[in-house]
């Protein structure tokens, strides 16, 4: 009898202002920081007059981008500036893959090569510039080269981190199965090293939009990197804004993109405890 | 002759304590179709002995030896379930089963190898989670996938270290009367590594004691319950007797095991 008087189980009412931003839907809701962000823009240059000359408004780096846009050479700088960056890390961590499988496999390897892969990893990409450009010119392979040299670093680290990692008992499920080394090799091994691969590209191409703009702005004809540089040197405050916004923006989708293909072929990684 | 033989096995790591032997010169051995439960206090040494019969490791002294011929590696005549399951996450449950069917060392044709696959996801109840990935499934079904899975390449002999240690205590019993039938269908050589005598009793033939490491052989106790075994077997006065005598000499060893390991600690009663 007692049972039945006992209030019922009531779950917790969701807190009000959780509710107020269910109402605004999901894309409303990712749009609020951005357009807080821009408001705060927008009322910056209003703040004074000093204010107003060092920062242009979200509409006058509109005004300038339009013209840009027209006559395309926004998109040559930026279509510029991202295939030096996709080429670049590819080359970089595909180069990585087979070091990094070495050096996460055979721990004997590991010891013998990591400090002189720590002596390279430290030296900073943007340093090697004025070297890369006495060695290979101020022309389109040095830029590579140097991202190359940044993505190949920073993907050979997580790799093998991620590699020597790989829990023994599925090598030895294999093993006992009957695998050879070349299968274990290619039906074990290698998609457990699959999610590695993925993040190592994430951070190099991080690494990458960095190191690129970098060597843009000592020497490059086009791309955002120089279309900055160009902007500097005549105080178009305008055009430096739009160069950074394309870089954030175009790393962003990049790295958005990386993460939905992620999903897609290591998802199961996620499911497991 | 048939079956895993071990004969004076030693094996020494020289970073353990005790000298570094942690297996001393122990024999034993498990016919075709003979169900032997390892049984023993934990950190004793049980998974090395399994590891050396499956070919994992290679003793330091002494030799192992499958039907006659020298242990020198993994094979696909001996199956090995393990307590972690080590399912592979990135294949479904199918994929997982014919995964050995798909090696070089035992590959089968494809119309074979589904009517194999078929035939295990049938008898472990996993028909309807085919083509599920591992990471939904509880713990009790990712074992039954393991198993399934060193089935499925009809191996004589299953190595299985502690393989329902994970479990909780019902999914335990329903694993236990599942293999219970699966010997009864395909009858294999047994070496299940356990450190619960009860499960140890109702699945073997054979309990062999094991020691406080250095692992050595205490005792080796007959089984004598027939086969086919149910629930009431638990019940058996014959049952009850040997669970106790068998759970008074494992929690000796496992004194005297806690004794090594924390010498600051009680030593052990002498009964």
């Amino acid at each position: 009898m007692s049972k039945s008087k006992s209030p019922p189980f009531r779950t917790p009412a969701p807190l009000p202002a959780g509710k107020y931003l269910r109402l605004l839907g999901k894309p409303l809701l990712l749009g609020l920081p951005w357009a807080v962000l821009l408001a705060l823009w927008t009322a910056v240059p209003h703040l004074s007059e000093r204010y107003a000359a060092l920062v242009p408004s979200p509409a006058s780096v509109l005004r300038h981008a339009l013209p840009m846009l027209a006559d395309g050479s926004l998109f040559v700088h930026w279509a510029a500036s991202a295939s030096r960056v996709i080429g670049g890390v590819l080359l970089g961590v595909l180069a990585a893959v087979p070091v990094g499988f070495v050096l996460g496999w055979y721990a004997g390897a590991r010891r013998l090569l990591t400090p002189l892969l720590n002596f390279f990893r430290a030296l900073p990409p943007i340093a090697l510039i004025p070297l890369t450009i006495v060695y290979f010119g101020i022309g389109e392979a040095a830029k590579i080269l140097v991202l190359v040299y940044a993505a190949f670093f920073t993907a050979v680290v997580v790799l093998y981190e991620g590699i020597s990692r790989i829990a023994p008992i599925y090598v030895n499920v294999a093993r006992t199965l009957g695998a050879s080394e070349r299968e274990l090799f290619l039906r074990v091994v290698l998609p457990l090293a699959l999610p590695h691969v993925l993040t190592a590209t994430r951070v190099a191409l991080g690494v990458g939009w960095m190191t690129l703009v970098a060597s843009e702005l000592v020497s490059a004809q086009n791309g955002l990197g120089s279309m900055i540089q160009v902007a500097a040197s005549y105080f178009q405050l305008e055009v430096i804004y739009l160069g950074l916004i394309c870089i954030g923006f175009t790393a962003m989708a990049m790295d958005f993109l990386l993460v939905r293909l992620s999903a897609r072929l290591v998802g199961w990684q996620e499911r497991v405890k | 002759m048939g079956g895993i033989e071990f004969r004076n096995v030693s094996v020494r790591y020289p970073a353990a304590p005790n000298d570094g032997w942690v297996v001393k010169n122990l024999s034993l051995s498990l016919a075709k179709g003979e169900f032997v439960s390892l049984i023993g206090p934990s950190g004793c040494g049980k998974s090395t002995l399994l590891k050396l019969a499956a070919g994992m490791q290679a003793p330091t002294l002494g030799s192992l030896s499958i039907d006659g011929r020298p242990i020198t590696g993994p094979g696909p005549e001996r199956g090995v379930v393990f307590q972690e399951y080590g399912v592979f996450p990135w294949l479904s449950v199918r994929q997982n089963i014919e995964f050995g069917l798909t090696l070089r060392a035992n590959r089968r044709a494809p119309a074979e190898r589904a009517a194999i696959v078929d035939k295990y996801l049938e008898l472990m109840g996993l028909a309807d989670f085919r083509d599920a990935l591992p990471g939904t499934l509880s713990g009790g079904m990712r074992q039954r996938v393991a198993l399934a899975r060193a089935y499925a390449v009809a191996p004589d002999y299953l190595l299985m270290d502690e393989p329902f240690a994970a479990l909780d205590a019902q999914t335990r019993l329903v694993m236990h009367d599942l293999l219970l039938e699966l010997q009864g269908r395909e009858r294999k050589g047994v070496l299940l590594i356990t450190h619960s005598v009860d499960e140890a009793l109702y699945l073997s033939s054979k309990i062999v004691l094991i020691s406080a490491r250095p692992a050595r052989l205490l005792e080796v106790v007959e089984v004598p319950f027939a086969h086919p075994r149910d629930e009431t077997l638990r019940a058996d006065p014959r049952f009850a007797r040997l669970h106790a005598h068998l759970r008074q000499r494992v929690m000796q060893a496992y004194a005297e095991q806690q004794h090594q390991d924390n010498p600051h600690a009680l030593p052990p009663e002498n009964p």
